[in-house]
């Protein structure tokens, strides 16, 4: 990463309550940690289209993203403790991925905690914008799992 | 009516009761009474009817039919209402749907044979006909869903004790839901499968599923579950079939009695137990939750029933996950 960029996005999160920023390059992932604690991974993009968008930019793109999400999209937040899973077995397709249109009460997660499987539903009908957690990776009580867009009335 | 039926003869075990009593007793006629014993018949119920004095109750089949459950069942609320179900996929998935169509807290499903039984995340639970017990509670406890993470515990508490006050075997836990045989090679003879539906603050419902083999002949499981399994019945010494019914009975009791306990605040008395019963304390695990990996020797659990794994001076708290004794 260019030492340029660095100061970029450190004057961008200056007047932020981020505390902590992790970049990867290859998968193109950007995570933050806020005062209160939780991490927020963010897959940006697919690595190819990536490469190309200099990194202020796509962090211009999260911000703008998250702004978003505060104001028209639904934030689904874990109610448990625990393992977060996309697919009910390792070998089988995943519920739904980012883009799916969903239902409300649909199953599109599960999460385990000592044998205890949760399913988690979908809590209107609208399309999944964006899955906050890897598949298979702990998830912490009030942690944002999903973000749905609802749909509009017409 | 067949219950009823059936609970008549049970009464007079061993002597003769005429059509003509019971029809009148039920308010029935002889004939809806005779259908009545010609299908208590079919299920397999030993029957004699002599042509005089009427008909006399044999021996029962070997079935977990809900006549034969609720006959002498002591517990108040768990299994007032039976689902008995000769083939089903999966009791869990079955007592789901009963729970979201508002089945009440104590509802029992029950089956002889599943064709899909399931362990976690998928994992295959083999369920051959008439030899084991495959069950599923619905429970409607009053609790923040975080606290749903301590059925799975306290069932595994319930079945320990009832096996071992009903068949005399020492069962361990492993934590948090396997039923082992105890003894050195530690071998698998049941499991816990809970599932929960809740709202972000109360608990809708939880459907708490048990697998256990009762009367399996480990040799007919395929080859690598069979290294890993055990049965009640080759546990008795010297081997016994066991009877299902009062295993059920008695296990069904001693759940009412932990999960009330639990309700009333007595978890600390559920946790000193499960301690006692723990069998991963001092081994050295590798737990897999989900794609991170936890490493190093067994602490013991804490007073929520988490996990704690040692690795040096660092001590982590396992909550999720499948632990693998190294």
């Amino acid at each position: 990463m260019d030492p340029k960029d660095i100061k970029k996005f450190l004057e961008l999160i200056e007047d932020t309550d981020i505390v902590e920023l992790n970049w990867e390059k290859d998968g193109q992932h950007i995570g933050f940690r806020k005062k209160e604690g939780a991490v927020r991974t963010v897959v940006v993009s697919e690595p190819a289209a990536a490469e190309s968008v200099p990194a202020n930019d796509t962090n211009g793109k999260i911000t703008a993203a998250e702004g978003k999400a505060a104001s028209t999209n639904h934030t689904l937040k874990s109610i448990m403790v625990g393992t977060f899973f996309t697919a009910p077995t390792p070998d089988s397709p995943p519920y739904i991925q980012e883009g799916s249109k969903v239902k409300k009460g649909q199953k599109i997660a599960v999460i385990e905690a000592m044998k205890i499987m949760k399913e988690v539903v979908s809590d209107m009908d609208g399309k999944i914008i964006k899955i906050m957690v890897e598949n298979g990776h702990h998830v912490e009580y009030g942690q944002p799992i999903f973000v749905i867009a609802p749909n509009v009335e017409s | 009516m067949r219950g009823k039926i059936l609970g008549l003869l049970k009464k007079h075990s061993g002597n003769a009761v005429s059509g003509q009593e019971m029809a009148q007793y039920l308010g029935v006629s002889r004939i809806a009474v005779w259908k009545q014993i010609q299908s208590l018949k079919k299920l397999g119920y030993q029957i004699q009817s002599r042509r005089k004095s009427g008909y006399i109750l044999g021996t029962a089949p070997d079935l977990l039919l809900p006549e034969e459950i609720k006959h002498g069942l002591k517990t108040r609320k768990l299994g007032t209402k039976i689902y008995y179900l000769p083939v089903i996929d999966s009791t869990n998935d079955y007592a789901k749907k009963l729970a979201q169509a508002g089945a009440p807290e104590g509802t029992l499903v029950i089956a002889e044979k599943q064709t899909r039984g399931r362990g976690r995340l998928g994992h295959e639970w083999f369920s051959p006909t008439g030899q084991n017990i495959y069950m599923s509670l619905v429970l409607r406890p009053n609790l923040h869903p975080a606290q749903a993470v301590r059925i799975t515990l306290l069932t595994g508490v319930a079945a320990a004790l009832a096996v071992k006050n009903y068949c005399g075997i020492d069962l361990g836990l492993k934590w948090p839901n396997d039923l082992l045989v105890a003894g050195k090679d530690h071998k698998k003879a049941g499991g816990i499968l809970t599932e929960l539906g809740a709202e972000s603050d109360r608990i809708n419902y939880v459907v708490l599923g048990l697998g256990l083999n009762v009367n399996m002949r480990v040799s007919s499981l395929p080859g690598e579950v069979r290294k890993k399994a055990a049965s009640l019945m080759e546990s008795m010494k010297p081997i016994a079939k066991i009877n299902r019914v009062e295993l059920l009975q008695a296990i069904l009791l001693q759940l009412e009695i932990q999960y009330q306990l639990f309700l009333s605040g007595g978890w600390d008395k559920i946790i000193e137990n499960y301690r006692r019963l723990d069998t991963l304390k001092g081994r050295r695990v590798n737990v897999k939750q989900g794609n991170e990996m936890v490493s190093g020797q067994v602490a013991g659990m804490d007073n929520e029933g988490r996990l704690l794994v040692r690795s040096g001076a660092k001590t982590q708290s396992v909550i999720a996950g499948e632990v693998h004794i190294v």
